[in-house]
């Protein structure tokens, strides 16, 4: 379970660097365009955000991964049930 | 398509997106007027059938600028709704232009050649034609053409027939047995009615589709799960999906799967999808709900729809009706129904009868309807917009976004891309659609959940900087600012090449301080000059009363305009435009398109103001800018004109230099200018500055700083004797508007005035003093 949770929150930080560099930059070009005065901060500040959280619940989220895959493949298989994707 | 010529728009239909249309284009200075064939406003919901209502909460169907009354009910009912659109009209001063019971016949292209149609019209027995710029049509997706599918034994049925639009009231059901065809919101609002009054009730319906309750889980309303980021993430991608987008529905498809699995499996628990109907079925959709929700009949039931199912009161066929026979019908599943009445809650055609052959030949005749560049134009039917023709859950915003994005469009404040990249762009929405989205008739217009994405990047690209619009002063009232060169984005005056700096944010000029003295001087001025009596006493002076500074009588506009030999579709440019007097002026008399460009805030907020009064508003752009920074691409005008404004700046050559960039080759300067006569004493130089604007002096004759910057002089008028008379009227008009003024300025500073134009007037007479108007064109290279 400790694996697991230090794997999700692992994977969690690697997708929530990316995400948050994704959202800084695009916060920050905003900001700019908006006049804000402190566009970097702005940005900084959903770039942090993201990153956090997506660490925080990146257990969670590859949970529901793993479980969706599962699900997925299950009802592709079953017999009877209509195809999922 | 160059739409930045229209003037006059005709608009097709008067439901929410005619009116939105019609509101947004008022007030951008156009005339425009509003064809409606039914004998009131409202669409759709000017007349619909027993018990209709919105499907959507209130406050996510209603005009953004017109919020529904506090005590509307939520789900508005239609009729509250349809007068509720009536007082828009009203608020918004629409109705006087709005012609009612006046069916669009036909559109022709105009006898003349010249861009725009000519609308045949019906009204009051005539046959009207007239002549627009720009026709939108705002019919929306539905028409006053039932669709009714055909089926065979249909004319040896015994019973009724009806089209749900021709349900008025419950009454035509009562007591009888019957039937409804659809499955979509009025189908089942049609069974619900017939519920309440009929004998016996059968919903036949081909495909069932998940409904989306008006409380998910009983509990929270459905905008809050449908309508929020994390959904319009989920959907099947957009037209062009962000990188984040495209990672979710990559390597992240479980989580999207696992998703909307649970809300299947909400919905399937809240309204029990698994009740069992006739022929064993039951009620649980066969397509993923992620895919039906953009399908035809995505809808938002009634509550007590499933219920009456469940109760039996309403008896579900998961089915089609193979034929009529005289006394009911027989279901493809073999079941026979004995009934009386049948409605058809299978929508309506839609109806663009009234276009050309040639222009329904460019939209195509594909069944899924046809498809538009941002849903709204397109490159082959130059001048003929649509509004309305992109179904959400939010339409009215929608519409109003539409209506905004054709506005800029016409005020050159965005531009269209080439015919080529929006033939693509078409291709490509209609292949991306045709790949996944469930096939209907009106799948070329639906937008539904895509809603959240559709008006930040399908009609995008106006108004790139809303805050900083928002947030410097003079933007609520339309004026623009010059930001430095990285920041500057689309403009008026087709978009924006990189600007040379002016080495300085607007806010915090470089200029010196007696400059910046000036400039609040200026800015006083302005404020004073609308008043009554500094209106009388401009009128009397030159002739006009738009609150101007400069000594322009209406004379040396007409003659100013003249030199320039301003036509419309000309654009001219304004340096240092105070009030917008003679600009504006010119506008008005050639049909030319002014930018107006100055930095006293007030004579741009009391140009634009009257810009708006004058309908001018769609023809003139204001932006608060440095004469010598002129936020403008190379070449961009026919003609530039400034009065009086180089005496009043230091920097004139820069002035004259951004002009010379700004205008084309074969366009015209003419301006005039106050200057120290030449060959003074030194007593008599220092007396004739003095007496003239802050900065008169230069360091060499105009015509050698005109050569130095790139302009041939073709002709110099000498206006002394004009500008002398001026000051004599000037002064006359003082002297008799005394007690007004001592009022307004107080007794010091009247005084003040008074001296100052007797020693004007005396500098002029004695040749102090000279004013000159220069007819200039850019020197050959």
């Amino acid at each position: 379970m400790g694996a697991f949770l230090w794997l999700g929150s692992g994977l969690g930080a690697v997708l929530g660097v990316l995400h948050g560099v994704y959202l800084y930059r695009r916060q920050t070009a905003r900001a700019v365009a908006g006049g804000v005065l402190s566009p970097r901060a702005v940005g900084l500040y959903y770039g942090l955000w993201a990153f956090a959280l997506w660490t925080f619940f990146g257990s969670y989220v590859l949970a529901f991964w793993v479980l969706g895959a599962v699900a997925y493949w299950t009802m592709r298989f079953a017999t009877g049930r209509r195809t999922a994707r | 398509m160059d739409l930045r010529g229209v003037k006059h728009v005709g608009i097709i239909g008067a439901g929410v997106a005619g009116l939105a249309t019609a509101k947004t284009l008022l007030a951008e200075g156009l005339t425009c007027t509003v064809f409606e064939r039914a004998e009131r406003l409202g669409g759709v919901w000017a007349d619909g059938y027993s018990n209709f209502g919105v499907q959507a909460q209130k406050e996510l169907y209603q005009f953004p600028d017109w919020p529904l009354p506090e005590d509307t009910p939520n789900f508005t009912p239609g009729p509250v709704f349809q007068q509720y659109m009536e007082d828009y009209a009203d608020h918004f001063g629409i109705r006087p232009h709005l012609q009612l019971e006046a069916a669009v016949r036909t559109l022709e292209p105009r006898a003349d050649g010249t861009p725009g149609w000519t609308m045949v019209v019906d009204h009051d027995g005539e046959t009207l034609r007239r002549d627009f710029d720009l026709v939108v049509v705002a019919t929306g997706l539905y028409s006053n053409i039932p669709n009714m599918p055909e089926f065979p034994g249909r004319e040896e049925f015994q019973g009724e027939v009806l089209h749900i639009s021709k349900l008025k009231t419950r009454d035509p059901l009562r007591d009888k047995r019957v039937a409804v065809l659809g499955y979509g919101k009025s189908a089942t609002d049609a069974a619900l009615e017939a519920a309440a009054v009929a004998k016996e009730v059968h919903l036949i319906f081909r495909e069932a589709h998940w409904p989306v309750p008006r409380k998910l889980a009983g509990v929270l309303p459905f905008k809050w799960g449908m309508l929020n980021r994390l959904t319009a993430a989920l959907i099947p991608p957009y037209l062009r999906p962000s990188p984040v987008a495209r990672l979710l529905h990559g390597v992240g498809w479980p989580l999207v799967w696992v998703y909307w699995r649970l809300v299947e499996l909400l919905l399937y628990v809240q309204c029990r999808l698994w009740t069992k109907i006739a022929g064993g079925k039951n009620l649980t959709p066969s397509t993923r709900v992620e895919i039906d929700c953009f399908g035809e009949s995505t809808m938002v039931p009634r509550p007590a729809l499933y219920g009456m199912i469940r109760q039996g009161r309403i008896a579900a066929h998961r089915t089609e009706i193979e034929t009529f026979n005289p006394d009911g019908l027989t279901l493809r599943d073999g079941d026979k129904l004995a009934v009386d009445c049948v409605v058809f809650g299978t929508g309506w055609k839609s109806d663009q009868s009234f276009l050309p052959g040639e222009a329904r030949e460019i939209l195509g005749a594909d069944e899924d309807g046809f498809y538009l560049y941002r849903h709204m134009l397109h490159p082959d039917l130059p001048n003929l917009a649509f509004v309305g023709r992109a179904s959400t859950f939010l339409s009215v915003l929608t519409y109003c976004v539409q209506a905004r994005w054709l506005a800029e469009l016409i005020a050159g404040r965005h531009v269209l891309p080439g015919h080529d990249v929006m033939a693509g762009e078409i291709e490509k929405l209609k292949a991306w659609k045709r790949a996944w989205m469930p096939f209907s008739a009106g799948r070329g217009a639906r937008v539904l959940l895509h809603m959240l994405h559709y008006p930040r990047r399908a009609v995008g690209g106006f108004r790139r900087q809303p805050a900083a619009q928002a947030r410097h002063p003079g933007a609520a009232e339309g004026i623009d600012r010059a930001l430095p060169t990285e920041r500057l984005s689309h403009h008026y005056i087709g978009g924006m090449a990189s600007v040379r700096r002016t080495g300085a944010r607007w806010w915090r000029m470089t200029c010196g301080p007696q400059e910046q003295e000036q400039r609040k001087r200026f800015d006083e001025l302005y404020e004073r000059a609308q008043s009554s009596v500094m209106l009388s006493v401009e009128r009397s002076v030159c002739g006009c009363d738009y609150g101007a500074s400069s000594w322009t009588t209406r004379d040396e506009a007409l003659r100013i305009g003249e030199l320039l030999g301003l036509q419309a579709g000309q654009r001219l440019l304004d340096v240092g435009a105070g009030s917008g007097w003679p600009a504006l002026y010119l506008a008005a008399l050639s049909g030319c398109d002014v930018a107006l460009v100055d930095l006293p805030l007030s004579g741009l907020r009391i140009a634009r103001e009257r810009a708006v009064r004058d309908q001018l508003a769609g023809a003139c752009w204001a932006a608060l800018a440095d004469g010598t920074g002129l936020p403008f691409r190379d070449a961009s005008f026919d003609a530039v004109s400034h009065s009086d404004v180089l005496c009043c700046l230091k920097d004139k050559r820069g002035v004259l230099e951004a002009c010379r960039r700004a205008i084309r080759d074969g366009g015209r300067m003419v301006f005039s200018v106050i200057s120290v006569a030449p060959g003074l004493s030194p007593g008599a130089y220092a007396r004739a500055v003095d007496n003239g604007p802050e900065f008169i002096e230069a360091d060499s004759d105009y015509p050698t700083l005109l050569a130095r910057t790139g302009w041939a002089v073709v002709d110099c008028q000498d206006m002394t004797a004009d500008y002398a008379s001026s000051c004599r009227r000037q002064l006359h008009a003082d002297v008799q508007g005394a007690e007004a003024l001592r009022v307004l300025l107080g007794a010091a500073e009247l005084n003040e005035r008074l001296s100052g134009w007797r020693s004007k007037l005396a500098a002029l007479e004695e040749g102090l003093l000279r004013r000159e108007l220069f007819v200039t064109v850019p020197a050959a290279a």
